[in-house]
């Protein structure tokens, strides 16, 4: 569930494959999952633009997650609220709850569905905090219970992520070959390769990837056009 | 300075690099994500090498956060 732009966006070369949930149309609490979602997105944008931040105690994000997640409660085991704890989350983690986030995940059922989503924000949480061990347990934890091979490539790949955050590549080379051993052919496989190209190819000290490309303007650039110059080399979209 | 866009409209790139004044190489293809430079450097949005004279990646860097890194290690490399 996409909110407010992340600063930062990966650009994986594969399509993930669609999910099919029912249309919410055809499921009144699904819909009404949906319209939260509207709103709260309206009202947290609309906070940052006034000036407030992450961490606020008026963050209205702090409001709706406690919303999304009592339909959850209310309706447990549904689409509807697969969406709401999903969401749930998700704001917590926007508002930099992250101990709210730290605190559900570890009683969340390993056999959630949300947990597809939910392991990348308990990740992502563990990063703001500096503190790896509860994400570190709850994913063994899921690794050791769970055969879903969706679940676990998500698993395998946000370990992968958590030891480049720390700093050791070679563990996060593991998680990342898991992927390729356990799910191979899958969207997740083709990240879990350009992240090992990276590993082992685009180190600080190492020799850039040599290319040869087009400028917008269709004329001809090649990275031998300059050496002996400094250069900065900057992705980005206009939008 | 090189950029890489992943945009891919490439006219309404054309029109936003005019206007801006951008006077350096803006490489795009209009293969968006599927660009070649992206998988060759495993880039996101946005996402900074600095290169140094002979071709080693001498800093990197993703996100819009923490950028003031980058600027100093490109001072660092042109003062050499």
């Amino acid at each position: 569930m996409k909110r407010t732009a992340a600063c930062f966006v990966w650009l994986t070369l594969a399509t993930a494959p669609a999910q099919q949930p029912p249309k919410p149309s055809e499921d009144p609490v699904l819909k009404q999952v949906a319209d939260m979602s509207k709103r709260c997105l309206a009202e947290s944008n609309q906070f940052r633009e006034e000036g407030g931040k992450a961490g606020d105690p008026g963050d209205p994000a702090r409001k709706w997650a406690t919303l999304f997640w009592r339909i959850r409660e209310e309706h447990p085991g549904t689409p509807a609220a697969d969406r709401a704890t999903r969401a749930a989350f998700s704001w917590w983690r926007h508002a930099d709850q992250d101990e709210e986030v730290m605190a559900r995940a570890e009683k969340l059922p390993a056999d959630d569905p949300a947990w597809e989503r939910v392991i990348y924000i308990l990740k992502e949480s563990a990063r703001k905090r500096g503190a790896w061990a509860r994400f570190t347990n709850k994913a063994e934890s899921l690794l050791s219970v769970s055969k879903d091979k969706k679940l676990r490539a998500a698993v395998w790949k946000e370990v992968g992520s958590a030891y480049l955050s720390q700093d050791k590549p070679e563990q996060a080379k593991g998680a990342f070959e898991a992927i390729l051993k356990e799910a191979p052919g899958s969207s997740e496989a083709e990240d879990a390769k350009q992240f090992i190209h990276e590993i082992n190819h685009l180190n600080v000290g190492q020799p850039a990837p040599r290319f040869q490309a087009k400028t917008v303007d269709g004329a001809p650039i090649s990275s031998q056009d300059f050496r002996g110059k400094v250069v900065l080399l900057s992705f980005w979209a206009s939008w | 300075m090189v950029s890489v866009s992943i945009d891919e409209d490439l006219e309404a790139l054309r029109g936003m690099v005019a206007r801006q004044g951008l006077n350096w190489p803006q490489i795009c293809d209009g293969k968006g994500a599927k660009t070649e430079l992206v998988s060759l450097f495993n880039a996101g949005t946005p996402t900074y090498y600095v290169l140094d004279r002979e071709g080693r990646i001498a800093a990197k860097h993703k996100g819009s956060k923490g950028v003031e890194r980058i600027d100093r290690a490109v001072a660092g490399l042109l003062a050499r």
